[in-house]
């Protein structure tokens, strides 16, 4: 009898080494600097990995005292100040982000730069319907734009939401058409009689891979660097829908 | 060996008489395979093949004589045969087991198939081990064949098996020789396969024929049962579980030569819960159709199977507006024909359709999704044995229509509806003795395979060779050892839908073309098996498998979605991989205490990229114990346990506020999100279940009632299906999920 238990101990042993249950912990810098036209003013978000078992205030996240600075091809620089949200830069210069320019992205924080180019799609406009149109979901019209040049594979993300209520978007609609039957979304429309934001937004290369599924979290050629360094260019307008 | 060389020229040369018929279980009713038939003080014998089958030639100089029927667990038969004018007589016999409990276990790995066999004897499932084991919920084929040895799973979650570190789309499930796909119910939980359907269950994963060049890992071979000539009026099984009631019906037709056995099975509970206005809006059904009919020496199987899953959640409000819709199902008929021939030979003939199709739709037209997957096969095989060898060769095909359509509202929409691939092949395959102690069997096939993607423009045409050879050779009677190589192919694969290592019921099965290539595997084994005394049998085997194309799904953020084409061509990522390991089987087979004992020591990788990570059925080492024992006043008792290394997994290493860039502005609150490691380099604690059973049967006349009950997980281990973190709490919350909990059932089934 003693035989079986050794057996089963040495079993039991054996199946319990293979079991490696935990992983170590990962820093890495948290960048999130997209290129917004038409956007009168540019933001940065610069913040780090957290530790899965570390408590952590969401109102002290990010990390101060990044330098960030663009340059253009005419070696124009376009500098970021720390706003009061610890890990918010905001750019210093308004409307200086150019449709189809490129421009090389610097983040310094503490001693470690991290660079990335960056190439503005074109121009984004909505044709029709024209701002605060009137939308009946009986009759509605289809949503048209143009073709952006340099918007990656020509697709687009289209948002509606009422307005004012930006935060209640999760899933945008996708399309590599330039025009989409929006208004036949009922689901979309539930509240009636009241105002809609619709945006059609084009994205480059970086941003486009970022914002498939879930996302590719790690956006930025750079090891010690996770999120997304890129452009996206965007109209919108403000309709008015009733059933 | 000289003896019989001689005695088979002498026939070749000299008139004979044939004996010729079937071998049933008395009590099942199902065929017997490799049952000795001898005629009695001559050497003169063959074996039934594995449908029961048997063709005796008899030379002309013996006209009155004894055949002894005779089977390790059987009693023996004897039969009296006279020819007078005529030289073909029909002998169908009924066997009875020796122990007398119709309800004990049936010898599945048997000494005469360890002498036929040129690999490691397969181990099968026979319908009485399958009625006994102890069940979750109710008895299932799937949850009993992850209990041999070379088969590990991802969850207590899914039915979906891995077959010595291949995925369970590369393991083919034929039934009745034709393709089953996704042979589910219950978002997987259990398996298609009726029990009271089933004759009898074998996993092929080493030394495969080389007619099967489909599938990268093993071909499970399932056979659908009937009911013998010698029944007198109808028979059948009425089923109850907490999962489904079922009947079951069959009987001979004596006029026509001809038995038939119907199968069918329904879940109840919506039925029930609706009588209290509790709306539970979920079923399956099942059903199987199985005839049999002679006409001179030729016999014609004639099944089917059906199966449909509906899940219809509705608007609690309003029910004209669908939340989820979502069916899906299974449909197969096949055909076979077989022919035995006065000189020993044996001509077999399939054809089939096999469908399976899906729909999913959400907020009624908001996304709607549906497919539909063919596959029709048509084969034909003769085999004969003489002077030592026994010949195979035939011809197969296998046509592939696919049909997948998705519908986003105000989204993307796709339609491939112009998919199909034809897979025609021809293969020869012999097995032969050239010394007492060897056999050798070795096969080619050569397969052309044609693909047509119209919408999205790729085609391919190509041939492929397969190859297989395996050896044996017999130390004693009693032992051998075991070689087998071979290449595999497979020509379609799963394009999504597979969560945390276990399968959606629906698959998107891609037939590939233009710029991938078929999938291909190597395999290379070495084992030895044998009998230590009566009662053990016991096999080892080793083996090495060496993956050289993988194709798999790329994950969906790395996948072109503009168009059709550009979809197909970027959503599958190649790579390569390997697998090796020991499977070792001690088995017990008779006797009143009975069972196996399984290890299987498993490495498994797969390299995509520049990356090597084992795949997620990697568990190391796997030990099982399956009990069966007869108590006194006919109760008999069931247990098995299972204690595995835990499945490897992705962990989190970290955490970050995470900002979507696709939405209009960047200044909405960010999201917790994990980062990932890299994949599959932690593991979750090992897995242990204990199953147990209790069952008894009570006699009516000729009529019966089985008792079963089952505690499935008696222990209550909380096994971990995944992890999660809980952000309701700072910092957040590490928290299993654990698979299925101690689940306790009763089964009852009257035979009559």
């Amino acid at each position: 009898m003693k035989k079986y238990f050794l057996v089963i101990l040495l079993l039991c042993v054996l199946f319990a080494s293979c079991s490696v249950t935990e992983a170590p912990f990962e820093h890495k810098y948290v960048i999130n600097l997209n290129l917004r036209l038409p956007m009168p003013w540019q933001k940065a978000y610069v913040d780090s990995t957290y530790r899965l078992d570390q408590s952590v205030n969401e109102e002290l996240t990010g990390i101060s005292g990044a330098d960030i600075f663009v340059v253009d091809k005419d070696s124009n620089i376009f500098t970021f100040s720390e706003s009061e949200t610890t890990g918010t830069y905001l750019s210093d210069d308004s409307l200086w982000v150019r449709p189809n320019m490129t421009y090389i992205v610097n983040i310094a924080i503490k001693g470690d730069t991290i660079s990335q180019e960056v190439i503005v799609p074109g121009s984004l406009h909505i044709y029709t319907p024209a701002d605060f149109d009137t939308i009946s979901l009986g009759n509605p019209p289809m949503l048209i734009w143009n073709n952006c040049s340099g918007c990656y594979k020509n697709n687009y993300y289209i948002n509606a939401y009422p307005t004012g209520f930006a935060d209640s978007i999760m899933f945008p609609m996708a399309t590599s058409d330039t025009l989409l039957g929006i208004f036949y979304a009922r689901q979309l429309f539930q509240e009636t009689d009241t105002l809609y934001t619709v945006s059609v937004m084009g994205m480059d290369e970086h941003c486009y891979n970022a914002s498939k599924a879930w996302g590719n979290f790690d956006e930025i050629d750079d090891e010690r660097a996770i999120g997304v360094i890129g452009a996206t260019v965007m109209d919108t307008i403000v309709v008015y829908v009733k059933e | 060996m000289i003896g019989n060389l001689v005695l088979s020229i002498l026939f070749a040369t000299m008139g004979s008489n044939e004996v010729k018929g079937r071998v049933y279980d008395a009590y099942s009713k199902e065929p017997l395979p490799f049952v000795n038939i001898i005629i009695k003080g001559t050497g003169i014998g063959t074996v039934t093949d594995d449908k029961g089958f048997y063709t005796l030639q008899v030379p002309d100089s013996i006209e009155n004589f004894d055949i002894v029927y005779s089977m390790m667990g059987y009693k023996k038969a004897e039969k009296r045969i006279r020819f007078d004018k005529e030289n073909s007589i029909t002998v169908n016999i009924a066997m009875r087991m020796e122990t007398l409990k119709i309800q004990g276990i049936i010898v599945s790995a048997k000494r005469e198939r360890f002498k036929e066999s040129a690999s490691i004897t397969p181990t099968s499932i026979s319908q009485k081990e399958l009625k006994l084991l102890p069940s979750f919920i109710e008895s299932d084929l799937m949850r009993t064949i992850e209990m041999l040895p070379g088969v590990t799973k991802s969850s207590d979650f899914s039915t979906d098996i891995s077959v010595r570190g291949g995925g369970p789309d590369q393991n083919q499930v034929l039934i009745d020789d034709i393709p089953l796909l996704n042979p589910s119910h219950l978002f997987g939980l259990v398996s298609a396969f009726n029990v009271n359907a089933i004759r009898n269950a074998e996993l092929l994963a080493s030394g495969i024929p080389v007619k099967h060049d489909a599938s990268l890992s093993s071909v499970l071979d399932i056979k659908t049962r009937g009911v013998g000539q010698e029944i007198k009026g109808l028979t059948g099984v009425v089923s109850l579980s907490p999962l489904s009631s079922g009947l079951t019906i069959g009987s001979p037709i004596q006029s026509l030569n001809t038995n038939f056995l119907l199968t069918a099975r329904r879940t109840y509970m919506d039925k029930l819960l609706a009588l209290f206005h509790t709306d539970l809006p979920y079923y399956f059904y099942d059903g199987y159709m199985h005839t049999e009919t002679r006409i001179g020496d030729w016999t014609a199987i004639l099944s089917g199977y059906m199966g449909k899953d509906f899940l219809d959640v509705r608007d609690e409000d309003n029910s004209s507006i669908k939340i989820v819709g979502f069916d899906w199902g299974n449909r197969v008929g096949a055909l076979n024909l077989f022919h035995s021939f006065a000189d020993d030979g044996l001509l077999h003939f399939s054809t089939g359709w096999s469908n399976h199709n899906f729909n999913i739709r959400i907020m009624d037209t908001l996304f709607i999704t549906s497919g539909t997957i063919n596959v029709g096969t048509f084969g034909v095989d003769y085999s004969r044995k003489f002077a030592g060898h026994k010949i195979t060769f035939g011809i197969g095909e296998n046509y592939r229509p696919f049909d997948y359509e998705s519908n986003l509202q105000m989204g993307y929409n796709y339609k491939y509806d112009d998919i199909w691939s034809n897979r025609g092949m021809m293969y020869i395959e012999d097995q032969y003795a050239p010394v007492k102690k060897l056999l050798l069997r070795g096969g080619v096939s050569l397969t052309h395979y044609h693909s047509e993607t119209a919408k999205v423009n790729v085609c391919n045409t190509d041939v492929f060779g397969a190859y297989r050879l395996a050896t044996k050779y017999f130390i004693s009677d009693v032992l051998a050892v075991t070689t087998s190589i071979g290449n595999f192919h497979q020509y379609v694969v799963p394009g999504g839908s597979v969560i945390m290592g276990s399968s959606f019921p629906v698959y998107y099965w891609i037939p590939l073309g233009g710029q991938y290539d078929p999938e291909v595997a190597h395999h290379f084994n070495l084992g030895c098996e044998g009998w230590f005394t009566d009662k053990f049998y016991f096999s080892l085997e080793t083996y090495y498998r060496k993956y050289n194309h993988l194709l798999q799904m790329r994950d969906l953020e790395n996948i072109d979605i503009e168009n059709e084409e550009v979809y197909y061509k970027t959503m599958l990522e190649s790579g390569y991989g390997k697998a090796y390991g020991l499977d070792a089987l001690l088995k017990k087979e008779m006797g009143r205490f009975r069972g196996w004992l399984s290890y299987t020591f498993l490495n498994t990788d797969a390299t995509f990229g520049d990356y090597t990570y084992p795949t997620e059925w990697d568990r190391r080492h796997n030990l099982h114990l399956m009990f069966l024992g007869t108590l006194p006043k006919s109760w008999d008792v069931g247990a098995q346990l299972t204690f595995s290394t835990g499945n490897p997994y992705t962990s989190a290493l970290a955490r970050f506020r995470y900002r979507r860039p696709s939405l209009p502005y960047d200044d909405t609150d960010p999201l917790w999100v994990e980062l990932e490691g890299k994949k599959n380099q932690v593991r979750y604690p090992p897995y242990l279940r204990l199953d147990i059973s209790s069952s008894k049967v009570f006699y009516f006349g000729n009529n019966e009632l089985d008792l079963k009950v089952s505690v499935f997980n008696v222990l209550n281990r909380r096994n971990v299906f995944f992890y999660y973190y809980d952000y309701d709490k700072e910092p957040p919350v590490k928290k299993p999920f654990y698979m299925l909990p101690i689940i306790p059932s009763i089964e009852l089934v009257y035979r009559f």
